[in-house]
């Protein structure tokens, strides 16, 4: 099939975009403002018919988890694109610190061998969201699903070693919402007066547990949440937001309290046993981070994730911030004047993928992608955390690619494309990790470099 | 699996020259204007309401129990119109459900409990999944499963879908036999 | 029987091993094997709207994001939206002052009864709409930024070219200093007006200061004081899946959901992945229910079915029917053998299967027309194997040995018979007589649980 034969750049088709998040993936094509489609992670399994999250998949056999993502990838193509998978190029958005190797390298199989993608880039969602500020230094918090990280990016380049993550996420709202679902919620209709949900519920279901999020849940105010903390015990002065009256299954509606709405997401900024909560994670993040790069930071706070759309969690969390900031430790060891958040052309949920396609519209996304012929040489997707894999590989590469490469200049003034060295398995680093930080550095940072070249009119 | 043989009172069948097997309990209403094209099956408690327009039933179609089929209607700002409903060849309908629809082709296969709404259009080589409701206007194209409420595309049928909806309705013909006259 | 009442009883095993049901195999008459969904690579044949049943080409598709331009969902319950006509008094545009009825045509849901005038959208004099898009906000920042990353990413790939060049052949840089493959991205992105004009004339390729965004103290999503006193609806929020059908404006309240360009649907062809021929290839017209090429397992491997549950009991020896019906058009002789030890990982059962020749006559499709023909004799079959014979399809025996008490009867075997090959024939000079050969795959059956006992 002559498929191939017309990938030079002009007759190429554009690259589609994938976001396989926990929760949802965002799929579409490169170059366009939004994704097609924002679908659910699940697949209905073969052998059972049941609908499962396909990370959940993760742990079982090789073999099962790569039927799943058979199934999921081709409910991608040829249910949502409606594209040929063969005539264009993947690029991957993927959490730096969530993701699996096992997940990654299934994927990899699966889009090359079953589907025969021309070629794969891997791109870290915390750095491709920065092509949608045009700006190379951020601090780049993702609230997701089961986790939320935080990781600080200064110049194109990742500062690994300052990586924060805590698993306070949209499930961890959902977990504490059934929990108070059960314990105070009361359900009328049905064929017996009013009854508590745990009467007839064991557990309640995850889509309407996240129904109730997002339709009644919101992030309430630093100031409220504080009076509520100081009158924990006694009735709260406060007037709580009015009840919902939820309709559930048949004719039973649930009652859903004031308390609940406002306070569920609290859980969210509630210090856990080591004081650790979303703002502390920020802060951490910066204290970690190089002293001169500190303010920078800071100044440069991009909050993206689906959870962080919950309504009042943007304002909740600047506020946090300040609050966190005055007290120990970080009153003695951080003075920042600001923090300042950034503002994207974009939904928080689709931010990474809007990076992604960005960077799939490039030209020279061909020279930062592993080919399908790469990769039938040696199957391997390198990876910053699979460090022995990498330097393995370079053995058997061999002694005079290594040198070639770790000589090189690691200069960000050639525009040379440090992409490649992430995704190309020929030409890994002696660092691997240092290569994935700096994947996107080479586009980034020679924006940086362009504009030290121009005089700037200011 | 092979069907197994379903039995009925030959005295509750009236059985047509062209092969047709109509229950004395079913209702079809306007015979004259209802045409059944021959080995056809019609279940008992069956509404066909041939009084309001022409109801055209291809060959070798199974009307399960106390189905409802009834011509669509359509508002006019001079008042309501009825139109013609075709019915192709080899369709199965099963038990309790109620066709609104303007056109069925042929080899679909409509589950229990469904509801086919006002105008419908279901193209040849469909399936409609039990208690499905298919909003009025619905169009379903072939080879495509619909299912839910409002009824949605939620999976393809195979390649043979036509053979396979031949199998079935001529073998339901086949095994729909009745008793044993017992004297 | 067809769809979601097919019990996966009878499996068939495919060249990968897959076990699935016939209906859903594939057979390549090239290779001579049984294909699944998971051995055959899918592709896009061709587009079109479930609704209308047109064909899109593929680049219209691409250009309008695979969606049909007339056709539209329902943004609350996503059924498809139907056009309503009504009249309204409108001011005449010739005659001032007067006032005439006029036709007008506006959207409406005949589920969840959603209309166009709900969302405040004016309605259209034409049936067909001209109905307005929503825009994301944000095409112009990211139009700028992607321009300028194409600029960016342009001048690298040009300067790494450059780089080549002069290694190699160092006389040809000067010609080509940017390589065509940056002219041709930039036209591609269509801007080389708008980007920046200077690159066109100027070798030495400046490229304009990117415009980062600004970060800022504020946020913007400070809780409006009344969400504390007022009342919630439920009905005028959105739920998590009307969002997202619409990623880029992704509404909070019902109020803001608009109608959505209604998303196509594909038929696909499937090709075999060993000898890259086409198994299937449907019609392009989406009414059709034809194939130009369909080369289902159900067409050429004989088609296996249980008559009825057998009755099984632990430990002892019970006889299940089986039919099978010959979908080629020649006389099969068809023997069973048992599978090997290694290869089966299903049984649960002791199977005792038939040694002699099954004769299965070829598929008549008048056969059906005259009934009541015994064939017993002419076949001289033997009784305690065959159980009867109608046209094209054979009942015989198998013995089954049920050993385990908990799980599901399970038996294989292999089915073994001749195959009229014309794919070769085809390609042979021709009046040659097309050539046999023996076909064998692997069959597996779920029999169902043993019989409880009284």
């Amino acid at each position: 099939m002559p498929l191939f034969e017309g990938l030079s750049y002009g007759g190429e088709k554009t690259a589609v975009i994938f976001d396989i998040g926990v929760a949802f993936t965002k799929c579409g094509f490169a170059a366009e403002n939004a994704p097609q489609f924002i679908i659910p992670t699940e697949v209905r399994k073969r052998k059972t018919g049941q609908l499962v999250n396909i990370h959940k998949c993760c742990s079982e056999t090789p073999q099962d988890l790569r039927s799943v993502l058979v199934d999921f990838v081709h409910r991608l193509y040829f249910r949502q694109l409606l594209v040929n998978p063969k005539e264009r190029r993947v690029v991957i958005v993927e959490s730096m610190l969530t993701t699996t190797t096992h997940f990654r390298n299934t994927l990899a199989d699966v889009l090359f061998k079953h589907y025969e993608v021309p070629s794969v880039v891997f791109a870290p969602g915390h750095l491709v969201c920065l092509f949608t500020l045009g700006v190379s230094t951020g601090l780049i918090m993702d609230v997701g699903y089961t986790e939320t990280t935080v990781m600080p990016v200064f110049e194109g380049t990742a500062i690994l070693k300052a990586w924060q993550a805590l698993p306070l996420a949209g499930k961890a709202i959902h977990d504490y919402l059934e929990a108070s679902l059960k314990e105070s919620s009361s359900v009328e209709g049905g064929e017996s007066g009013d009854k508590p949900i745990s009467s007839f519920m064991d557990s309640i279901d995850e889509s309407i547990l996240e129904d109730i999020k997002v339709r009644c849940c919101f992030v309430t105010s630093h100031e409220r949440a504080t009076m509520y903390n100081a009158n924990e015990v006694s009735t709260s002065p406060l007037e709580g937001p009015p009840a919902v009256r939820y309709p559930l299954k048949g004719d039973r509606v649930a009652t859903i309290s004031g308390k609940i709405r406002e306070r569920t997401c609290e859980v969210l900024f509630e210090e856990d046993c080591e004081g650790r909560s979303l703002a502390s994670l920020i802060l951490d993040a910066i204290l970690q981070s190089p002293i001169d790069m500190r303010r920078t930071l800071a100044e440069n706070l991009v909050i993206i994730g689906g959870t962080s759309m919950l309504p009042g969690f943007n304002h909740r969390l600047r506020s946090e911030l300040y609050a966190h900031l005055k007290q120990p430790p970080y009153s003695e060891k951080l003075s920042l004047p600001a923090f300042k958040f950034h503002k994207y052309p974009a939904k928080a949920n689709y931010v990474a993928w809007l990076g992604g396609s960005m960077l799939g519209a490039l030209e020279t996304l061909a020279s930062k992608s592993v080919t399908k012929e790469a990769y039938t040489l040696q199957p391997l997707i390198p990876d910053w955390c699979s460090l022995y894999v990498a330097e393995e590989k370079e053995k058997v590469v061999g002694a005079t690619k290594k040198l070639e490469a770790g000589s090189r200049p690691l200069s960000s003034k050639k525009l040379s494309s440090s992409l490649s060295v992430d995704s190309s398995p020929r030409s890994s680093v002696s660092s691997a990790a240092r290569a994935a930080a700096r994947s996107i550095a080479g586009i980034l940072s020679s924006a940086s470099v362009d504009s030290n070249a121009t005089p700037k009119s200011s | 699996m092979e069907l197994q043989d379903s039995y009925y009172t030959k005295s509750e069948y009236i059985e047509t020259a062209s092969g047709n097997k109509v229950s004395r309990q079913s209702v079809l209403c306007g015979s004259q204007n209802i045409v059944l094209s021959g080995k056809t099956i019609v279940m008992s408690e069956c509404i066909v309401r041939g009084d309001l327009a022409n109801v055209r039933v291809g060959r070798h179609c199974v009307i399960g129990r106390r189905s409802v089929i009834r011509p669509p209607f359509k508002k006019f700002s001079k008042g309501v119109a009825f139109f013609p409903l075709h019915i192709g060849d080899h369709v199965m309908i099963e038990d309790d459900t109620i066709i609104n629809a303007a056109q069925i082709g042929s080899y679909v296969h409509i589950g229990k409990n469904c509801v086919i709404g006002r105008r419908c259009i279901l193209k040849d080589c469909c399936a409609i999944a039990d208690n499905t409701v298919l909003p009025p206007e619905t169009v379903v194209p072939s080879f495509t499963v619909f299912s839910g409420s409002p009824g949605v595309f939620t999976s393809e049928l195979p390649e043979c879908t036509q053979d396979l909806m031949i199998d079935v309705t001529r073998s339901y013909y086949q095994h729909f036999k009745p008793h044993a006259v017992t004297k | 029987m067809a769809t979601f009442v097919t019990e996966d009883r009878v499996l068939y095993a495919a060249s990968s091993g897959a076990k699935a049901p016939l209906c859903r195999l594939y057979f390549c008459r090239h290779c001579l094997k049984i294909r699944s969904t998971n051995c055959v690579s899918h592709e896009v044949d061709s587009l079109y709207c479930p609704n209308c049943l047109e064909n899109m080409p593929t680049n219209e598709a691409s250009l309008k994001k695979y969606r049909c331009s007339n056709c539209f969902d329902c943004p609350t319950c996503c059924h498809t939206l139907s056009t309503r006509a009504t009249t309204i008094p409108m001011p005449d545009r010739d005659q001032p002052g007067k006032i005439v009825p006029k036709k007008v045509y506006y959207l409406a849901c005949g589920f969840c009864r959603w209309t166009s005038r709900d969302v405040g959208m004016k309605d259209q004099l034409v049936a067909g709409g001209g109905w307005q898009n929503q825009e994301n906000p944000h095409d112009k920042r990211i139009f700028y930024l992607l321009d300028h990353f194409r600029q960016l990413a342009a001048k690298e790939k040009a300067e790494k070219e450059k780089k080549k060049y002069i290694r190699r052949r160092s006389h040809l840089h000067l010609s080509d200093k940017f390589g065509l493959s940056s002219v041709a991205a930039r036209r591609r992105s269509g801007l080389l007006s708008v980007g920046s004009p200077s690159m066109k004339e100027s070798e030495d390729v400046k490229i304009q200061d990117i415009e980062p965004n600004i970060a800022s103290e504020d946020v913007d999503d400070q809780l409006d004081d009344s969400i504390f006193t007022q009342e919630l609806d439920l009905s005028k929020v959105t739920n998590i899946k009307q969002r997202h059908a619409n990623p880029d404006v992704q509404p909070m309240k019902t109020t803001d959901l608009y109608p959505k360009h209604k998303h196509l649907l594909i038929k696909c062809s499937q090709r075999c992945r060993e000898c890259e021929h086409n198994l299937s290839k449907p019609d392009y017209n989406p009414h059709s229910i034809k194939f130009k090429i369909q080369l289902v397992a159900l067409h050429h491997v004989p088609d296996l079915k249980m008559m009825s549950f057998p009755s099984l009991i632990l430990n002892k020896e019970s006889q299940v029917v089986l039919i099978v019906l010959n979908p080629l058009d020649t006389l099969v002789h068809m023997t069973l053998l048992p599978l090997e030890k290694e290869k089966d990982d299903w049984s649960t059962a002791k199977i005792v299967i038939p040694s002699c020749e099954l004769l299965l006559s070829p598929r008549d499709d008048a056969a059906d027309f005259d009934e009541n023909t015994d064939q017993k004799q002419a076949f001289k079959d033997n009784t305690s194997v065959v159980v009867f014979r109608k046209a094209n399809r054979l009942a015989f025996l198998i013995k089954v040995i049920p050993q385990s008490q908990d799980e599901e009867v399970k038996v294989a075997f292999q089915m073994k018979y001749d195959y009229r090959n014309l794919a070769s024939a085809l390609q042979q000079t021709e009046g040659k007589e097309p050539e046999m050969v023996w076909l064998q795959h692997s069959v597996f059956l779920n029999l169902g649980r043993l019989t409880p006992q009284s």
